[in-house]
């Protein structure tokens, strides 16, 4: 079964309830400082609450979701999984690699390192 | 009779908070509603509790306050919550003052609760004066003992932050306007001091809360003094003043007192002028009508420095939070439960992103 995955600015809106506010609140009080980095404390709190994969692309909150028990993955774990799953070949996924990458997203490999990068972390 | 349901009820209190915040920082309804992207309709319905936010709604909400998330979303403890809220339109600015000195310090109650509930920070138990403080002499008294309990005699205290922390009550530097505050929740007991005195007067203002702590009272605010409070006040100020400055030490410094000698203690005791002089009239040394020719008299940055062998004083200054908590906060980041960014945040300024150790295990899995 695949799991289910939050991901980035998906689920702000999710959390119109004072308990979720408070789950919410929670998390940035782990990986947020002022009104930094919501989207990722967003994405764990969600992920907690829902026993769902968090998609965090930023290391250090990575990182911190993880020491909290939650399974968390980046984007181009993402990409590995759709290639398994045949919907989308290695070129395609290291297409879209450079394709996020020029919309300013850190990703920890290039679209011509994405072959080798998913097989030394064993994702494919 | 019409019952409201608990999560109407934490509603209307969320809308509570967001209306003493939105007051406390002088602005409308509408002002507020602009701001922030919504209506002033949607404003007052949010300050009633008929209208929930959402997350990006609170974002913004403590963004534009300059308040943290859970400013909203809980109440103030107990003791603090007994107090008058600040609710009407004509607001003071010492009641404003005090508003944000008082939600910095439920910020950092909360940040102390949070190192404790990762395991990471361990406080020492407050140390309770088991007698009775009536008067300023007793306060005195009361100084004198904590000074025996501490190991201290009659030597100067070099860090407040280090003795409050032994005492049980972890203090934190603030850039906020105001003196300090501290509140006992349960069996935590924390104080924000500003940062904005000078250090002699920051010294005090952290002496004050111990005061406040050791003689066993919950909550103090230095902005909120009432006239039924002075009497008490008066009596944690002089206990401030000898914890800091002992009587007995100025009686003890022999013939010859002079501008230099009080220079000198001023400065091996980290206290402010005024304290110096004050405490030299109790024990004695200066006549009480030497008082006013001495006040105005205030040493420069140099003699105090000279005074002392021009060795520089952290405490209050470098120093914003206590060591054991300084230590619980690199823990958790060493152990992942805090982002380094989080880190910088809970160290309020000690410390920057560069001063932390990169993570121990490289990359992380993708």
């Amino acid at each position: 079964m695949t799991p289910r995955l939050v991901f980035d600015t998906t689920c702000l809106s999710h959390f119109a309830r004072a308990d979720r506010l408070r789950r919410f609140t929670v998390w940035t009080g782990r990986v947020g400082a002022g009104t930094r980095d919501l989207g990722e404390a967003s994405v764990l709190a969600a992920a907690e609450e829902l026993d769902a994969v968090a998609l965090v692309d930023e290391r250090d909150a990575t990182r911190v979701g993880r020491a909290y028990g939650i399974e968390v993955h980046g984007t181009v774990w993402l990409l590995a999984q759709a290639c398994r799953d045949g919907k989308v070949t290695e070129v395609g996924a290291g297409n879209l690699v450079d394709a996020l990458s020029a919309t300013g997203m850190r990703l920890p490999c290039t679209g011509a390192e994405f072959p080798r990068f998913v097989r030394e972390h064993g994702l494919l | 009779m019409r019952y409201r349901t608990v999560v109407q009820e934490e509603w209307i209190g969320i809308g509570q908070r967001v209306r003493e915040a939105r007051l406390a920082a002088r602005l409308s309804q509408d002002e507020l509603g602009r701001r922030i992207g919504l209506d002033r309709t949607m404003i007052a319905k949010i300050e009633a509790g008929t209208r929930r936010i959402d997350a990006v709604e609170l974002v913004r909400l403590g963004e534009c306050l300059d308040l943290p998330l859970d400013h909203f979303l809980y109440e103030r403890p107990a003791v603090l919550s007994r107090r008058t809220a600040l609710l009407e339109e004509e607001a003071t600015e010492a009641g404003r003052e005090s508003f944000r000195l008082e939600a910095e310090l439920v910020s950092w109650l909360r940040d102390v609760r949070q190192m404790q509930a990762l395991g990471v920070l361990e406080t020492s138990p407050i140390l309770r004066y088991p007698g009775r403080i009536d008067t300023e002499d007793a306060a005195r008294e009361a100084a004198s003992w904590l000074r025996g309990q501490l190991g201290v005699g009659t030597e100067p205290v070099e860090s407040l932050v280090e003795v409050c922390q032994d005492v049980g009550l972890l203090v934190a530097v603030v850039d906020l306007p105001g003196d300090g505050a501290s509140v006992l929740d349960d069996d935590l007991a924390v104080a924000v001091v500003s940062r904005l005195g000078d250090p002699g007067r920051r010294r005090a203002t952290a002496a004050h809360e111990l005061g406040h702590v050791v003689l066993g009272d919950e909550y103090s605010s230095d902005l909120d003094v009432h006239a039924s409070r002075a009497g008490r006040e008066a009596a944690i100020d002089a206990f401030a003043a000898e914890f800091l400055l002992p009587a007995a030490i100025l009686r003890a410094s022999g013939p010859g007192f002079g501008r230099d000698m009080l220079i000198r203690f001023a400065s091996t005791y980290r206290t402010s002028w005024s304290l110096a002089v004050r405490q030299a009239v109790r024990a004695g040394v200066l006549d009480q009508g030497e008082t006013m020719s001495w006040l105005p008299q205030r040493p420069t940055r140099a003699e105090l420095l000279d005074a002392t062998g021009w060795t520089p004083q952290p405490d209050l200054e470098w120093t914003r939070v206590p060591p054991h908590y300084a230590h619980a906060v690199l823990e958790a980041h060493r152990w992942h439960l805090v982002t380094t960014a989080r880190a910088v945040e809970l160290m309020r300024g000690q410390l920057e992103a560069a001063d932390f150790p990169p993570p121990t295990d490289g990359d992380a899995a993708p």
